[in-house]
């Protein structure tokens, strides 16, 4: 048997549905037969170094190539080889390095910028949701990888969106349609030196670091405004290069394997056991 | 539709901390990890009892697929792992909370049923029809648990996991 080929039949071409497109899987996966007969493929995944063997294989057509889709029994992690050199510093060396060093946090936030005029940020804490308003354009602050405080420094992931107000009819009706805070508007619509920000009431209070490290991240931008503003033009510049020159060098399309197996699963088995033996 | 299925965040930068999730993360503690020693992702969240889950993957946040998994929450954290040659993957979530009386579709067929089956729960497939034309009906493979997917295989029954026993 070969797994890798599906009866024609199951060729599914894709499909499209407006009003679920949330939902939809628009290409569709190609069951082919489980491997019960004995006859079990193996694939190697050379990035990985990884061994897998193949439970069940499908594919999907995604228009201009196909998705292998391999569940695998759980691969053996390779053995570790372990270094016999002279260790580089004493444990009282790193003892002390870790005490000298800053605490390192995530800072995660999710930002919507408005007409390149003001952003929408909104970041959790817990279940807690919190919201706050910011006169910086977030999408300057895509190359900055890390803000620093006094005790810790903070690895900056900002998830940045764009929006136009222009649909609405200008900036001051799309804060009204969003049912922004008065406090919002007036700062978006105020000429401003310095960067602000603005944290809107919440049922608990935001985290003290959290604001010490949005103060810290208002106190860089108007320390380094024009050099943000600049590197955030070159990357946008890099971008349509780079799409000008996919689009005269489109890639060939590739293929593509994916591997999967259950790690921690209330229903899925582990590695030493068998299909069927729950 | 009964369906009371919701999509719970689509996939997603890489976080680093391999804490464990707890009953009180937001978004069930959704994230992806790295081994950097194997290449491998782990895909984690935690599994809410009284849930089942449905996971699926893109390349480029447009053409979604199901994978055929229905997993169900204990209140533990859950995690598969996952290798791609794609220089970049995308999953996300669905939740379900009877994924196998729900029908997405409206066309009796249960999601949980359809997807361990290679089948989109959104997209109706006709209860006559016969996907593998051996001569029995899509329905009627479901109600004998064999295989609509294979034609004239000897009778096999689909275990709680979905996986083909001999």
């Amino acid at each position: 048997m070969n797994p890798c080929k599906p009866s024609p039949h199951l060729q599914k071409t894709g499909y499209t549905t407006a009003l679920l497109l949330v939902w939809l899987a628009v290409a569709f996966p190609c069951m082919a037969a489980a491997a019960s007969d004995g006859d079990v493929p193996e694939t190697n995944d050379d990035r990985a170094g990884l061994n897998f063997q193949v439970i069940e294989r499908w594919e999907a057509d995604v228009g201009d190539h196909l998705i292998f889709y391999n569940r695998v029994a759980p691969p053996a992690v390779p053995a570790v080889t372990l270094s016999t050199a002279e260790p580089l510093a004493t444990n009282d060396a790193v003892a002390t390095d870790l005490r000298e060093q800053k605490k390192v946090d995530v800072l995660m936030l999710f930002a919507t910028v408005v007409d390149h005029r003001i952003t929408e940020v909104r970041w959790f804490s817990g279940s807690q949701q919190y919201r706050a308003f910011s006169t910086i354009d977030f999408n300057q602050l895509c190359g900055l990888g890390e803000i620093e405080t006094a005790d810790t420094v903070y690895s900056l992931i900002p998830g940045v969106s764009n929006e136009s107000s222009e649909a609405s009819g200008g900036l001051d009706r799309y804060a009204t349609e969003q049912e922004w805070p008065t406090e919002a508007i007036q700062m978006a619509a105020a000429n401003q030196t310095h960067s602000q920000y603005f944290v809107v009431p919440s049922d608990a209070p935001p985290p003290a670091n959290i604001l010490t490290a949005l103060d810290a991240l208002h106190v860089y931008y108007d320390g380094h405004r024009q050099e943000l503003a600049e590197a955030c033009a070159q990357r946008e510049a890099q971008r349509l290069e780079k799409e000008r020159w996919l689009k005269e060098h489109p890639p060939a399309p590739k293929d593509t394997v994916i591997n999967f197996w259950p790690q921690k699963s209330s229903v899925y088995f582990d590695a030493n056991q068998q299909e069927g033996q729950q | 539709m009964s369906r009371t299925a919701l999509p719970l965040f689509a996939a997603l930068g890489l976080v680093g901390s391999a804490v464990a999730q707890n009953v009180s993360d937001p978004n069930h503690g959704l994230r992806m990890t790295h081994d950097a020693s194997t290449g491998a992702y782990g895909f984690s969240w935690w599994g809410r009892s009284g849930e089942s889950y449905f996971l699926q993957h893109s390349e480029d946040l447009v053409h979604w697929v199901y994978l055929p998994i229905v997993e169900s929450g204990i209140d533990q954290s859950i995690q598969w792992g996952f290798t791609s040659s794609a220089t970049q993957f995308f999953l996300r979530l669905e939740i379900d909370s009877d994924p196998f009386n729900h029908s997405a579709s409206g066309d009796g067929f249960s999601n949980g049923w359809k997807i361990l089956w290679g089948f989109d729960p959104h997209v109706w497939l006709d209860p006559v029809g016969d996907s593998d034309g051996d001569g029995q009906t899509d329905s009627g493979e479901m109600n004998s648990n064999t295989n609509p997917r294979l034609k004239d295989h000897p009778v096999v029954q689909l275990s709680a996991t979905g996986f083909i026993l001999p």
